[in-house]
């Protein structure tokens, strides 16, 4: 049985579906009876979720400007 | 072909024919994305400005040999994944991309454990407040938490922001991941690990 230690490092490799089927067993065999566990499962999968939403940064103007402006002269290259 | 394909075979004719408009939209369209990912590789907003400056004349230059292999969003990404890495092995202040060593464990964390050889409890939790995932969504600790995520993406060292950026900001596969940084599986997934849990633990500091 793993310890919650254990569950602490494997957790991703749980969630990337990389733990071989015994190990994977043994990992939820102990959630299953681990209250805190548990609940650093759900904190970790929040986190990934929140991060999910999260909005990129505004794009500049100015950028987006420059980049045009180099898509004409690109432009005028290829005639 | 999709649908998706075609109309997507139909934008990269129009780019290559010079539709200035149908370019602008893909630049409003990926723009902030590779913003995002230049940020997480730089750190440095002047310079991910540059690296997606420097992206796009190297996707127009590309565009006459793009074939469709890829979705054309892939093929950016991974343009940009190159304009990056050679941009930041030159920026003497950020670690090289290639130097994907991994850093050592989060020792802050231990703290939460049990020792190892503790009679009743070895490597058990000692404290791990789990209420606050189900706290709910009020703005106030939403922005809060948005800021603890912003300021926490800054802090991590490059490997790891790059990582969770393009996987769980972006939403990229690990296998895209994988390719575009030049990891293996396995370091990407310890880099993911070690990223989403500095990101965990800066939210439980705003919710204890
Ligand atoms: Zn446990």
């Amino acid at each position: 049985m793993f310890t919650c230690r254990q569950i602490y490092d494997l957790i991703t490799e749980y969630d990337e579906g990389s733990l071989e089927t015994g190990e994977r067993r043994q990992f939820e065999q102990h959630v299953v009876i681990c209250p805190p566990c548990r609940g650093f499962l759900s904190q970790m999968r929040g986190t990934r979720d929140r991060l999910g939403q999260h909005s990129p940064p505004e794009f500049p103007a100015e950028l987006e400007d420059s980049i045009v402006t180099a898509f004409r002269t690109w432009k005028k290259e290829q005639q | 072909m999709s649908s998706k394909a075609v109309g997507e075979r139909e934008l990269v004719a129009r780019l290559r024919a010079g539709d200035e408009d149908a370019f602008r939209r893909l630049v409003e369209d990926l723009g902030p994305s590779m913003l995002r990912v230049a940020g997480a590789y730089a750190q440095d907003s002047q310079v991910a400005a540059e690296i997606v400056q420097e992206t796009w004349m190297a996707v127009l230059r590309g565009l006459g040999g793009f074939g469709s292999r890829s979705s054309l969003r892939t093929w950016v990404f991974t343009i940009l994944g190159n304009c990056a890495s050679r941009r930041t092995k030159m920026e003497a202040r950020s670690t090289p991309l290639s130097s994907f060593e991994v850093p050592g464990g989060e020792k802050d964390e231990l703290e939460c454990f049990f020792d190892a050889n503790h009679p009743r409890w070895a490597s058990c939790w000692t404290t791990i407040n789990t209420r606050w995932d189900a706290l709910p969504e009020d703005s106030l600790s939403a922005r809060e938490a948005e800021q603890a995520i912003v300021e926490k993406l800054k802090s991590l060292p490059p490997s790891q922001s790059a990582v969770i950026t393009l996987r769980d900001l972006e939403g990229l596969s690990s296998d895209e991941v994988c390719s575009l940084l030049g990891l293996s599986h396995g370091n990407q997934r310890v880099l993911l690990h070690r990223a989403r849990l500095a990101i965990r633990r800066a939210l439980q500091e705003v919710f204890d």
